[in-house]
């Protein structure tokens, strides 16, 4: 009876000081940005490599579907597209000649880098949003390809996220539809002519909608109007579209102004994702 | 047989996340539905278990997540709670469901609040609640085929050695 007892005390102790190690190790190393060590590198190659060799006959049919539905709508969008080629062309001209100025007047203020610089990598999901509460996607590219920490992430429809950390052929993204205020991204708002500034604070998963907070401006602020980042951080290059005006309200001190975004990024919907880098052009 | 399928469930996850949109009703936990219905297949021997618990979470962490030792613990913790509750109810067509819904719901609030408690999230309750239930439809079918394959397979197995 006492052996058995003894026993029973050096399992729980056992058990006691594991969970204890499991806590502090977690403490430790549950960052929101944070750098892989090399086995967490290995493992992660290794498994997202296989989990995306598995996913490639399902998402060549997940295509396909999506094809045959697209099949439906193109008579419409040929409609809509040719009316915009013609315009295109004079847009084409257009952006050369800015482009052109730019340089030049970059040669002649000798400045290296703009806020709207950015070189692309493009890259495919491999997996997104496992378990309930992450809010993340792994693509199939990492240091090797040029991706850092923080670079954005944008879809052909805007900005989606940032890398939080790197392997050597993968990385994680945190989306911004987390739905709480863990990043703050500077973004303006274009009425008309003007820009006006706020922060990005939140995301409301229920109304499906962004929060943007501390906007002192009166300008009144039309229904629909363009939202894209300022640039002023880091990670974000200027101009990234981020989505549409839904509502204009007051924030919770009733001081300034704080509008609902509808974004412009559909997050069902991401297969291949484009990486800004802003360090190498 | 057991390392098969509890690979099998791992990327089927990473799979199936790729194919349902987010916000839909149909998250994925099929890691978590692998090991209950797997717990047969271990003759009672806890500390296997408990070591194959562990090492899938680890996994998880390291491929999935990137939060260290978050799912390796409430994995362990689940494999516990999966042990205590076999000790009087046995796994069958009829109790499966009931055990499996207990399973998910346990084991993701004890995500959530862990990953709260790390400052990972911030607490919201309906958050939460969102996250339990959209877990549990698609879950609660896979536990279902996935347990019907490994009754079907154990009995041929149990034929070829009697042949």
């Amino acid at each position: 009876m006492s052996k058995n007892g003894n026993k029973k005390k050096y399992i729980v102790l056992i058990i006691l000081v594991i969970i204890g190690t499991l806590v502090v190790a977690t403490t430790i190393s549950v960052k929101e940005k944070r750098h892989l060590n090399f086995f967490e590198k290995a493992v992660k190659d290794s498994t997202t490599f296989m989990v995306g060799a598995a996913y490639k006959p399902f998402g060549f049919i997940k295509d396909k579907i999506k094809e045959s539905n697209e099949k439906n709508k193109m008579y419409k969008e040929y409609k809509k597209l040719k009316s915009m080629a013609n315009k295109a062309k004079m847009y084409e001209a257009r952006i050369k000649e800015l482009e052109g100025e730019v340089d030049n007047l970059k040669k002649s203020l000798d400045i290296n880098q703009t806020i709207t610089d950015y070189k692309t990598i493009n890259a495919t999901v491999v997996n997104r949003n496992v378990g309930a509460w992450y809010n993340t996607l792994n693509i199939n590219k990492g240091s090797k390809s040029g991706i850092k920490e923080g670079y954005a992430v944008i879809t052909d429809k805007g900005l989606i996220g940032k890398i939080t950390s790197v392997g050597n052929f993968t990385s994680t993204v945190k989306l911004l539809s987390t739905d709480e205020s863990i990043n703050k991204i500077s973004v303006k708002i274009e009425v008309d002519d003007k820009s006006i500034y706020g922060l990005l604070s939140s995301y409301n998963k229920k109304n499906n909608t962004y929060l943007v907070e501390g906007i002192s401006d009166s300008s009144e602020i039309k229904n629909g109007s363009k939202v894209v980042t300022t640039g002023l951080t880091d990670a974000f290059p200027s101009g990234i579209l981020i989505g549409e005006v839904k509502s204009v309200t007051k924030d919770r001190f009733e001081l300034a102004k704080a509008v609902e975004v509808t974004p412009s990024v559909d997050y069902n919907d991401i297969d291949i994702v484009t990486i800004l880098d802003r360090d190498s052009k | 047989m057991i390392v098969v399928v509890l690979l099998i469930s791992f990327i089927l996850e990473g799979i199936v996340s790729n194919l349902v949109p987010t916000s839909s009703l149909f998250i994925p936990l099929f890691s978590i539905v692998s090991l209950l219905v797997t717990y047969p297949l271990f003759n009672e021997n806890k500390i296997k278990y408990l070591i194959y618990s562990g090492t899938l979470g680890l996994l998880y962490d390291l491929v999935y997540t990137n939060t260290p030792f978050i799912n390796t613990f409430t994995l362990i913790i689940t494999a516990l709670v999966i042990t205590f509750i076999c000790k009087f109810i046995t796994i069958n067509k009829l109790n499966l469901i009931l055990i499996i819904l207990f399973v998910l719901l346990f084991n993701q609030t004890i995500n959530y609040l862990l990953l709260c408690l790390f400052r990972y999230r911030i607490f919201n309750n309906a958050t939460l609640l969102e996250g339990l239930y959209s877990s549990l439809i698609l879950n609660v079918v896979y536990s279902y085929i996935l347990y019907v394959v490994i009754e079907i397979i154990n009995k041929k197995r149990k034929y070829k050695r009697i042949i």
